[in-house]
């Protein structure tokens, strides 16, 4: 049943893209709608700030309808754009050097329950801002793979695919950013 | 004794990525080595400071508005649960004047306009109609309402968000009740649109008035975030609590819906 749904899902969402490289920007807009979210938190956890992550959203999903016609269909369209928006923050990261956010930012925050206590919500606050001085010890790449497998949870090889790289490579990149992880959380 | 095993195995391990035989071998040989224990130990120690999930963004905002929302959310979700609770409840075979038990599957056939719906009675039975068809609209309703599956509540707001709905408070109930609980964002911007189109005639009710200025606030999807804004902005309906929202709204990552609440705000100075 849910591989039915699932094979639904994904034909549905092959007749969007057909619809968008036929010039329907209305498709497109769905099709980015389907993965804005992930997208976003992607961007967001390898650059470490929302001003960065939103910026190569959005130079991700230009660039994406810019070059919707060099799309084969040879893989998802979301793991497609998701490479695109991954290349955009890896960028970013690369030429600015990423700051911690300040505090007048929004950082890395889990959003407290409806019933969490101030103190719950001060130990949360507490969490994410150490978890973004750890990650600040990874490079990007090892950073964004992190990301991907320990907070996405894709598989290795749809890793190498965002980052058009041999699987070895991610799984190398893995294990330096688990190795640096652990030491600075230790 | 010398482990045959290295840090990487355990970690390709800790993130399943051995298959199911060199599972079975590894987890035996973690119980006999002290060493292999404690380095499964520090990763499962990094995964409960490190969430294994996604980050959940919250938009740029001010800190001093930021749990307001969040305690009138809570309200605002439990009531439309119950309402969509009741809905349902209301909603059973009984009482439709049919025989209809359980909506089992939606499609939309290609562009025409046209959805067929399959659903069971004592025997399944399929229907055909156009979406303007209040009984057939009564009957997505339904395939929003019961506990369809992901892909049948898609489709049945899908339909709805390209039809003439007439006024029918278990459709409006129905569609309100989608667009905060169903997990699926494909899903929820079609309810959104359906209610956004319905209003565009009628007045605000109440609830969903509520919701979508929680939406505003809350919502992770762009283009529905946009469509909340955009109904209440058209809805005439001046608030404190509409110009609280629009205060946090012109701070959404969205350059659109800033500009939009922006300029709402003007019209309220």
């Amino acid at each position: 049943m849910r591989r039915r749904v699932k094979d639904a899902m994904e034909a549905n969402e092959t007749d969007l893209v057909r619809s968008a490289m036929d010039g329907d920007a209305h498709a497109f807009g769905e099709l980015i709608q389907i993965y804005d979210t992930r997208t976003l938190q992607i961007a967001f956890g390898i650059t470490g700030n929302m001003a960065d992550a939103e910026d190569a959203w959005q130079d991700g999903v230009v660039k994406a309808y810019t070059q919707l016609s060099s799309f084969r269909m040879e893989s998802r369209f979301g793991t497609w754009l998701t490479r695109i928006v991954i290349n955009q923050a890896l960028n970013i990261k690369r030429r600015r050097k990423v700051h911690v956010a300040d505090e007048g930012d929004a950082v890395f925050e889990t959003l407290p329950s409806y019933d969490a206590s101030p103190e719950d919500i001060l130990e949360t606050q507490h969490l994410s801002d150490h978890i973004v001085d750890s990650m600040e010890a990874l490079s990007a790449r090892e950073r964004a793979v992190f990301v991907l497998k320990h907070m996405h949870g894709f598989k290795l090889r749809e890793i190498a695919v965002m980052l058009d790289c041999a699987e070895g490579t991610v799984k190398n990149y893995l294990f330096r950013a688990v190795r640096k992880m652990r030491t600075s959380l230790s | 004794m010398k482990c045959e095993y290295t840090e990487e195995d355990l970690i390709l391990l800790f993130y399943d990525e051995v298959d199911a035989s060199e599972r079975v071998k590894l987890e035996a040989h973690i119980q006999q080595c002290p060493a292999c224990r404690k380095v499964t130990a520090e990763l499962d120690a990094l995964s409960s400071r490190v969430p294994r999930r996604p980050l959940v963004i919250e938009r740029l905002r001010p800190r001093r508005l930021r749990m307001v929302p969040l305690i009138r959310w809570a309200s605002v979700a439990a009531v439309v649960l119950l309402a969509f609770q009741l809905g349902r409840m209301m909603s059973q075979p009984h009482d439709t004047g049919a025989e209809l038990a359980r909506v089992q599957d939606v499609e939309l056939v290609g562009q025409t306009g046209l959805v067929r719906v399959q659903y069971d009675a004592v025997h399944p039975r399929t229907t055909e109609g156009t979406v303007d068809d209040a009984d057939m609209q009564q009957l997505l309703g339904q395939a929003l309402s019961f506990d369809s599956s992901p892909l049948s509540r898609m489709r049945a707001a899908r339909a709805l968000s390209m039809a003439q709905i007439s006024p029918n408070p278990s459709v409006t109930s129905a569609l309100e009740g989608i667009l905060v609980t169903d997990p699926n964002a494909a899903t929820r911007l079609h309810a959104m649109k359906a209610l956004q189109q319905l209003h565009e005639t009628t007045p605000l009710s109440a609830s969903l008035r509520d919701i979508l200025l929680d939406l505003v606030v809350k919502e992770p999807n762009t283009a529905i975030r946009m469509r909340a804004l955009d109904t209440l902005t058209r809805s005439d309906v001046a608030s404190m609590e509409l110009a609280h929202v629009l205060e946090v709204a012109a701070t959404d990552l969205n350059p659109h819906i800033r500009f939009q609440a922006e300029s709402a705000l003007v019209e309220f100075d």
